[in-house]
């Protein structure tokens, strides 16, 4: 008879030891992969047009298959941040850089000079806006603008960086489900996308808005608090 | 009609005249000459009507009527009176005489008179049984919500024993743990102790006959025998009424007195009623307290169900994540595997570190999908759907499906005729096969697996017992944990045992494990064998 | 070979270990294997080598206090550290140790490669 939170007991509780071990041992064999896949393309070098072809696939496909673990393992696992002074527009420039867009798509920033540094884990902003980035360029399939600005709130503390596309936005409909993580627009995959960026940001003690119209496209605007002195 | 009528006068062809007349108008007539001797049958026996002359040698009809309503103040007394006893006969009246009647009196006028008194006294009495209702309304009020049964019994024999003017009462009720016997659950007048020490036999007591016929009765001490505990207090009457609740008699209400007085129906009336309401709230009190006890467990029930609900709605959304992230896995890795079964096609003569690594691929790939399947199983216990099986031939079927082992022999006991169970068939095979690998697996030098069946009342008892190395104690207690794995690292998720735990509770059903070291393993599991609700 | 080709990597998977040994041997390395940070140390009180491809999750002795146990031998013994999963501030620590680079499983080979072709050249 105990009236202990449901959370506390049994199968939940597993929960974040199982998706760990899954994410690890998953990861292992996914290393394992791609070691052999690199001894065998060593190997075999570019004997054979089909055999390269091969290697390729699983080269990719286990790029894929380690995203959908990093995703969940993001998702499920609240890491604690280990938070350092940082300067959002040099973060915003590096992630920016580290990534393949389409020829269709130009990319536009606008960082506000002089922003009060932040305190915050670099490795997870940076994940945070590599998802707000990956779904602007995603909305604009015929090719597009890619904005990425950032300034400083109202108040004169809060930092902010905005993602905005020029794709056909959101749906009103589907506006409310944004954030389940089970809901997605995609054909294929599941798009923890937002969630996973929403749950880094709040961990800082940060805010995640998404504005969205037909018109203007799609803006997603992540609010930071500054250094506290 | 039929009331009691008493005759007075000292005029004997008058009492005559008025005895024929009322025997024919249908009452029960006494007719006496003389005041004394009326006083007299007025003590001994109960009259409705007292018809006296005034004016009498000894004792004069005043006083008769005076004594007559002492004993009975409900009595209708009817004066009869000359002219030249006016005075007297006012002052009858504001005795509590209904009315009188002249000499010489006409017949009419003599029965109109008579009736009107009697109606007159059936008005009164009804006043008094009313008001004497209000207290019992009253204490109904008060016994209803009185809940404890002891305080009950205390309230009901303290108005008794006031309102019929007894001088102690008691609450006698049958003894469940002593067939025949009456225990005394309360008792004024009386030391507890002293009452509670009186054997009371249902058999052998006079007020044993108020349990069998249900009925009430009143006693009298000069007539015939009174119950022990009456009898004990020196009572001159009795009156025991039977507290039931339908056809059940609980036991009785008992007052007794020491006075000797004009007892009446009424009483006996106002004491069963009141037997009546002690009774229900009786029952009530304690329907009462069962249902507190009742409403407790129910609440913890309830709240322990919520709190199932609560967590099997969020496993199940967690779970839909787990088995969407599974699929997404699964797509690239069957790409790969794809992949790798050409390579290992085309590179068939390679030399041997390329099939080495060729033959890695293979299993590692291998290994991410039991991963994958283990993480999809365990997200994937659902709310049964719920199809009549055969137990016998699912576990045939499992086992069919699996491979034995070498060195593994399996030996199934089966129960005769066991009964189709209610059960979600793809869970519960999946839980079968958990628990053969399982067991397979503890035996890696070979060993027997004994598989037994059988029916235990309402449950259905699978049993599979394995002669392989054992759980230690320590381990035992988290077995069905999830995660929980003594096995080599790199051979699963340990989730295997948490599975089939779910899957036995998702039914209703239970499992146990006991094990000894070296010796083997026995899990136990038993499904309920369940009745579907009607669609 | 010269100290600095010779690699020792450290994994409590077995198929990780022999599988990356495969891809570094092809390329012209000489590999050894250990299962744990202790076997590690007793490898290195044994031979000299370059450097230590190491996990940082392992049980017992985490790839970090392996590092360190293996500096007061060798101090010249270089680190690049491959994980499946780390906190940051394991990463930190790792780095504060002196691990040249963490890397996260599964790894980017050409980068793994070129990364070991400056630190043992």
């Amino acid at each position: 008879m105990s009236d202990k939170a449901p959370a506390e007991t049994g199968e939940e509780a597993a929960l974040g030891p199982l998706v760990r071990k899954v994410g690890h041992l998953v990861r292992n064999k996914l290393a394992v992969l791609v070691n052999s896949t690199y001894y065998l393309r060593l190997r075999l070098g570019d004997t054979d047009e089909k055999v390269t072809r091969h290697l390729n696939l699983m080269e990719r496909e286990v790029g894929v298959a380690s995203a959908v673990v990093a995703d969940l393992m993001d998702f499920v696992i609240v890491k604690e941040p280990a938070r350092r002074p940082l300067d959002v527009n040099q973060l915003a420039g590096d992630v920016l850089s580290e990534l393949a867009y389409p020829d269709a798509i130009k990319i536009v920033t606008a960082l506000k000079p002089g922003l009060p540094l932040i305190e915050a884990d670099p490795a997870q902003i940076a994940r945070a806006l590599e998802k707000l980035l990956v779904n602007a360029v995603e909305a604009m399939t015929a090719g597009g603008r890619l904005t990425v600005r950032t300034g400083l709130g109202d108040d004169g503390q809060m930092v902010w960086i905005a993602v905005s596309d020029t794709g056909p936005g959101i749906p009103v409909e589907d506006q409310a489900r944004l954030f389940d993580p089970l809901f997605t627009t995609k054909p294929q995959g599941f798009g923890l996308g937002l969630p996973i960026a929403r749950s880094f940001v709040e961990r800082h003690g940060g805010r995640l808005e998404v504005r969205s119209s037909p018109e203007k496209g799609t803006t997603c605007t992540v609010t930071l608090p500054p250094r506290s002195r | 009609m039929n009331e009691r009528v008493l005759v007075v006068d000292d005029d004997p062809l008058v009492v005559d005249l008025f005895v024929n007349v009322l025997e024919d108008a249908g009452y029960r007539v006494e007719g006496v000459f003389c005041g004394k001797e009326a006083i007299e049958r007025l003590t001994a026996a109960p009259f409705d009507v007292l018809l006296a002359d005034v004016k009498m040698p000894d004792v004069d009809g005043l006083e008769v009527l005076r004594q007559a309503k002492a004993l009975d103040p409900e009595i209708a007394a009817v004066i009869i009176t000359g002219y030249g006893t006016m005075e007297m006969a006012i002052k009858a009246i504001q005795l509590g005489a209904e009315g009188f009647v002249l000499k010489p009196a006409e017949v009419e006028d003599l029965l109109a008179m008579v009736a009107h008194a009697v109606e007159k006294r059936q008005l009164i009495r009804e006043n008094v049984r009313l008001k004497a209702l209000l207290p019992l309304f009253e204490v109904t009020k008060r016994l209803a919500s009185e809940v404890e049964p002891g305080e009950l019994n205390e309230l009901a024999l303290d108005f008794a024993v006031k309102e019929t003017k007894a001088d102690g009462g008691a609450v006698l009720l049958r003894d469940e743990t002593r067939p025949g016997c009456l225990t005394v659950a309360a008792v004024h007048g009386m030391h507890p102790e002293i009452a509670r020490a009186i054997t009371i036999q249902e058999a052998e007591d006079p007020i044993g006959r108020v349990l069998q016929s249900g009925a009430g009765c009143l006693l009298v001490a000069d007539e015939g025998p009174l119950g022990a505990v009456a009898d004990w207090a020196g009572a001159a009457w009795e009156l025991c009424v039977p507290l039931s609740i339908g056809k059940r008699v609980l036991g009785v209400l008992d007052v007794w007195g020491t006075q000797r007085q004009a007892l009446t129906e009424d009483y006996l009336l106002l004491l069963s009623t009141l037997a009546g309401q002690l009774a229900v709230t009786r029952e009530n009190a304690l329907l009462y307290q069962h249902m507190e006890s009742m409403v407790e467990e129910r609440t913890r029930e309830l709240r322990r169900a919520q709190e199932r609900l609560l967590r099997s709605e969020r496993l199940a959304v967690i779970g839909q994540l787990g088995a969407s992230v599974a699929h997404e896995l699964r797509h690239p890795l069957g790409v790969m595997r794809q992949s790798t079964y050409y390579l290992s096609l085309k590179l068939a003569d390679a030399d041997e570190k390329v099939k080495k690594h060729l033959r890695i691929l293979e299993q590692e790939i291998g290994a991410s999908d039991k991963i994958i399947t283990d993480l999809m199983d365990f997200s994937r216990v659902h709310k049964p759907t719920l199809a009549e099986v055969d137990v016998e031939s699912l576990l045939d079927q499992t086992l069919a499906s699996m491979e034995i082992p070498a060195g593994i022999q399996v030996i199934r006991t089966r129960a005769q005729k066991l009964p189709h169970i209610w059960v979600d068939g793809q869970q519960l095979q999946q839980a079968f096969r958990n628990l053969i690998a399982n067991a397979y697996q503890a035996m890696p030098e070979g060993g027997t697996l004994y598989i037994t069946t059988a029916r235990e009342g309402k449950y259905l008892e699978i049993t599979f017992q394995d002669t392989g190395m054992g759980i230690p104690p320590a381990h035992l207690e988290h077995i069905f944990e999830p995660l929980f794995t003594t096995k080599e690292r790199g051979a699963g998720l340990g989730l295997g045992l948490s599975i089939v735990r779910r899957i036995v509770e998702q039914h209703q059903g239970t499992i146990e494990v006991e094990s000894l070291v070296g010796q083997g393993t026995t899990f136990t599991v038993c499904l309920p064998i369940l009745i579907p609700e009607a669609e | 070979m010269s100290v600095t080709r010779r690699i020792l990597i450290v994994d409590d998977d077995d198929a990780v270990c022999e599988t990356l040994s495969d891809v570094l041997e092809a390329v012209g390395y000489h590999t050894v294997i250990a299962g744990d940070g202790e076997e590690a140390v007793t490898c290195i009180q044994k031979e000299d080598f370059g450097l230590v491809l190491m996990d940082l999750r392992m049980p017992r002795m985490n790839g970090v206090q392996a590092y360190r146990e293996i500096k007061k031998r060798r101090p010249a013994v270089e680190a690049i550290m491959i994980t499946a999963y780390a906190t940051g501030d394991l990463v930190q620590e790792a780095l504060r140790a002196g691990a040249r680079e963490v890397l996260s499983k599964p790894l980017a080979m050409d980068r793994l490669l070129t990364l070991i072709a400056a630190v043992c050249p």
